[in-house]
């Protein structure tokens, strides 16, 4: 693999991060606005959502 | 509230422990997005809207300028706080409006006093002549049924005269002017308070007791300065008599600024609402005050929403705190204020102070009250 390759696909992948974060946190903001969830549910919710989504996607080399 | 990083902080250790191939990457991708996805939470301001935790209601305890040079940006600031408290603060709340309702004859006063979070309590302070006590304290009791109550017996004693050298403001030859200095009320004298606004006008702001026999609208209001003699700053536009308040209309180039000088920080940023006050209290946290003739003190707050009628006619909404010495004659229309970082959130007026043994505090209408029955706003 080139360096090329390698850079694109660190882009690639906080690019994908970012959108996935983003799309999670819309999601919790609109579940909480419509539930009237505590802060902490919210936070832990957002937090361990993110820990589960680099835990799938992780290569297994990482 | 929340801290950014010691979730993921967290999360690593215990990543760390359960698998030794965890690597910085990792790490740091979690950290990183979930920086990000904190940042984008706080962006939306989900606090505003999300339930506190159990036990914990969220109340507002602050109206604070969202831009800092706009006076209309008003927007609510909220503190998570027990609910048990919360519970009896408000209830209290509602006692004492019923005890306010009612013409109560021998009632001097009465006040909510807001107890520390861990005791979740608040309790109801009466203020009654000592030949009223048994009449007012059975009337109270068919009121109130089983509340805690404390009785106080005063007795009225003549204020004693002020001394000392005042405050006075800088040789400002026009431009904003600061509270917390002199200013000069025909032939009395009171403190300037911090610019006052309703409806886009900007107003001088001080006690309307100041004005003597009452203000008028058309009395000037007039600055005295350090080695430049006094100037007039305004005309007198509205009076305020039930709450002690005029709003002066600037005249001559000078224009009310938002601050008070000789404060620290001198900036004020907003004001506080009946649960702020009730937070403070709660929580010990004091007062402070610059005043034309005493100067700088801090106090404690020690009633909210309290009705004095010691001087004739009863007022609503006012502040009790600090101790009868940190006001005296020229210090009325100063501020009370609560410092933070960004600024100064306002409390309310002081305008009187105690005259009688049994009590001890000063006292004046407070910001929530001007604005909910005025509409005026810091």
């Amino acid at each position: 693999m080139g360096t090329t390759s390698d850079v694109l696909g660190v882009v690639r992948r906080v690019l994908a991060d970012l959108l996935v974060v983003t799309v999670w946190v819309a999601f919790l903001t609109l579940a909480a606005l419509a539930t009237a969830w505590p802060r902490s549910v919210f936070y832990a919710l957002l937090v361990g959502g993110i820990a589960a989504w680099v835990e799938i996607t992780a290569d297994q080399k990482d | 509230m929340t801290s950014t990083g010691s979730p993921a902080d967290r999360l690593a250790a215990v990543r760390d422990r359960l698998s030794s191939r965890t690597s910085r990457r990792r790490f740091l991708r979690v950290a990183g997005t979930t920086g990000y996805g904190l940042g984008l939470a706080s962006l939306l301001g989900v606090d505003e809207f999300l339930a506190a935790d159990e036990g914990e209601v969220p109340v507002v305890t602050a109206l604070v300028r969202e831009d800092r040079s706009d006076p209309s940006s008003l927007t609510s600031r909220t503190r998570a706080v027990p609910a048990d408290w919360y519970a009896r603060v408000s209830k209290a709340f509602a006692l004492h409006e019923q005890v306010a309702a009612r013409s109560i004859t021998g009632l001097l006063g009465s006040a909510v006093r807001p107890g520390s979070y861990d005791r979740g309590t608040a309790t109801l302070a009466v203020e009654v002549r000592p030949e009223d006590a048994d009449q007012v304290g059975e009337a109270l009791e068919m009121l109130l049924a089983g509340e805690e109550v404390t009785i106080e017996s005063v007795r009225r004693h003549p204020p004693e005269d002020a001394s000392g050298e005042p405050r006075l403001a800088g040789a400002l030859g026009g431009g904003p002017v600061p509270g917390g200095v002199r200013c000069r009320t025909g032939d009395r004298v009171a403190t300037l308070g911090p610019a006052l606004y309703r409806d886009g006008s900007a107003y001088f702001t001080t006690a309307e007791h100041a004005y003597g026999e009452g203000a008028t609208v058309g009395d000037p209001l007039s600055l005295p300065r350090r080695d430049a003699g006094t100037v007039e700053i305004g005309r007198v536009r509205h009076v305020h008599p039930a709450v002690d308040v005029v709003a002066v209309s600037p005249t001559g180039g000078f224009e009310p600024e938002s601050a008070i000088d000789g404060a620290t920080p001198s900036r004020v940023i907003g004001q506080l609402t009946r649960f702020g006050l009730a937070d403070l209290a709660a929580r010990g946290e004091p007062l402070e005050k610059v005043g034309a003739q005493t100067g700088h003190t801090t106090g404690e707050i020690l009633g909210i929403d309290a009705v004095t009628c010691v001087t004739g006619d009863c007022r609503r909404g006012q502040l009790q705190w600090g101790t009868e010495t940190d006001l005296t004659d020229g210090d009325s229309g100063s501020a009370a204020y609560y410092p933070t970082e960004e600024g100064l959130l306002i409390a309310g007026f002081n305008n009187a102070r105690t005259w009688w043994p049994g009590q001890n505090h000063l006292w004046g209408v407070a910001a929530y009250h001007l604005t909910e029955t005025h509409g005026y706003h810091f």
